[in-house]
């Protein structure tokens, strides 16, 4: 019984890890990307200047 | 010629959600923690009664602390307590200093209350492990951290009222206003000072964790719906809130435990439910212990972040800490930051360790907004600017305030004397690091800009 619950709390700690971490990759790939976009523009822009 | 390029720090967008009932469970529900353990070190250390003494006496220092803060807060141009009021007053390196001490002081308490939990429920279950359910409890309030900070707090309003009514059914299931019925020992309710005045002074230190981290209602300011009247409302019914479960707490259980063996206990009130021998009791304990802890390391985890991101914001540190999460507005780089110290410190175990650089921390704080306080009144002499609050008892009440927290301090190094220096060098290294490092990147203008427009440039630019 008690190995069981040891097994779900190091599993628990695992997805909790998967969830916290893969929303924090996720946010940092929509903000390089959103930093390319707006780079892409103002090269753009300069171009037709 | 090389220029040194300055980071434009970015718009604050925090969402204005919080009242006086966030405020009060964010305040004591850091703080409810004291009550379900650690306090006791002070009985042993110096006696069940210099314990009684050293809260009272501790109590009146926050109440000085909440003074003082209340008057140069409700002037300063912006929110953010003694860190705002560091800046304006002392300047960037003392600001720094500040925002980093509070930071640690909430990061240590976090991970001391996760070890509790992880503790507690091996006393329980004894085959059960330690350290998965540390590293378990403090990615789940992390996450729940993560996610915003409205949900956080309004989940720690409740976690905080079902704590402390844990402690109100043992005082009641004590009968301890029946002579005849009660299980208090009334004879026995004290051992005196059995260790004299130096056990008094060491009391004091450790009373102290009874109120720890109350002044982090104000790092929430920035979130208030009214800030003026939320912060000092919340901070001062949450102060009167802990003095008198801090009084209960310290006699049921010294009504209940011998104080030589109290002051050794892990879980006081725990232990103290057990004593009763009621069934009903020792569930309510264990359920208001565990919350108690929950309670404090969510609170915890958000004022660290608040003041890791504030002190991005200002550029006192680089400004990738000070980026919102897209989706739900929380300072989540700031969270994510601190929880590998937070993990390190908590998987140590050292409890003891933990508390302890957390309180010399917080006590650093407190000495510094006394001397904030002198400086506050020199720059701005009363009828100069209009003051919504006027602490009383000025200049006896930052000196005595003062007078305590050294007291504090002394205590502690009676027991923990390489901790504090070890504590003091850290803060140290940290200044070179910032005045050789990071004083280049400063943006002045930005950092006082609220400041600058009402009042001009302070004594110090």
């Amino acid at each position: 019984m008690v190995t069981v619950i040891n097994a779900a709390a190091w599993i628990l700690c695992i997805v909790m890890g998967v969830l916290l971490f893969g929303d924090f990759i996720r946010t940092e790939r929509f903000f390089a990307q959103e930093k390319k976009k707006e780079a892409e523009k103002e090269e753009n822009g300069h171009g037709h200047d | 010629m090389a220029t040194t390029e300055k980071p434009k720090a970015p718009a604050v967008r925090v969402r204005r959600v919080l009242g006086p009932l966030h405020v009060w469970a964010l305040g004591v529900g850091i703080v409810l923690v004291g009550d379900f353990m650690g306090w006791n070190l002070g009985i042993q250390q110096g006696g069940s009664l210099a314990s009684l003494i050293g809260l009272w006496i501790m109590g009146c220092m926050y109440a000085g602390q909440v003074m003082m803060v209340s008057e140069m807060g409700t002037v300063m141009p912006e929110a953010g307590g003694q860190y705002t009021m560091a800046k304006y007053l002392l300047g960037p390196l003392a600001a720094f200093n500040v925002g980093l001490m509070q930071v640690f002081e909430y990061t240590m308490l976090a991970a001391g209350d996760v070890i509790v939990v992880g503790q507690l429920l091996n006393s329980v279950l004894p085959g059960v492990q330690v350290l998965p359910f540390t590293i378990l409890t403090l990615l789940v309030l992390a996450f729940i951290n993560y996610r915003g900070a409205q949900a956080t707090l309004t989940l720690n309003f409740f976690i905080t009222a079902v704590a402390f009514i844990s402690i109100i059914v043992l005082l009641f299931s004590t009968n301890f206003w029946d002579p005849q019925a009660t299980l208090i020992q009334l004879k026995e309710l004290t051992n005196g000072l059995p260790y004299g005045k130096l056990g008094l002074m060491a009391a004091i230190g450790y009373s102290c964790w009874f109120f720890l981290g109350i002044e982090g209602t104000a790092m929430a300011a920035d979130e208030c719906r009214s800030p003026n009247r939320a912060i000092p409302l919340g901070a001062i019914v949450g102060l009167t809130t802990l003095l008198i479960g801090g009084t209960v707490t310290w006699f049921i259980c010294s009504g209940l435990i011998p104080a030589g063996e109290l002051g050794n206990s892990v879980y006081p009130l725990y232990e103290a439910a057990l004593a009763t021998g009621k069934l009903y009791v020792f569930v309510a304990l264990f359920v208001g212990t565990i919350l108690s802890c929950l309670a404090s390391a969510n609170g915890c985890i958000n004022d660290s972040s608040h003041a890791w991101a504030a002190l991005s914001r200002d550029t006192l540190l680089p400004n990738l800490f000070a980026k919102e999460h897209p989706k739900y507005k929380s300072n989540y780089r700031a969270i994510i930051f601190l929880l590998p110290i937070a993990l390190v410190f908590a998987m140590t175990g050292l409890l003891d360790q933990v508390v302890t650089f957390s309180i010399f921390s917080a006590l650093m704080v407190y000495l510094l907004t006394c001397l904030m306080m002198y400086r506050f009144r020199k720059m701005y002499p009363m009828g100069t600017v209009k003051r919504t609050f006027v602490a009383p008892l000025f200049p006896l009440l930052p000196a005595v305030v003062a007078i305590i927290v050294v007291c504090g301090l002394f205590g502690l190094h009676l027991n923990y004397g390489i901790n504090l220096i070890s504590g003091a060098v850290f803060y140290l290294l940290s200044s070179i690091w910032f005045l050789k490092r990071r004083a280049k990147f400063l943006d002045r203008d930005h950092l006082l800009e609220p400041g600058l427009k009402k009042w001009g440039k302070p004594k110090w630019m």
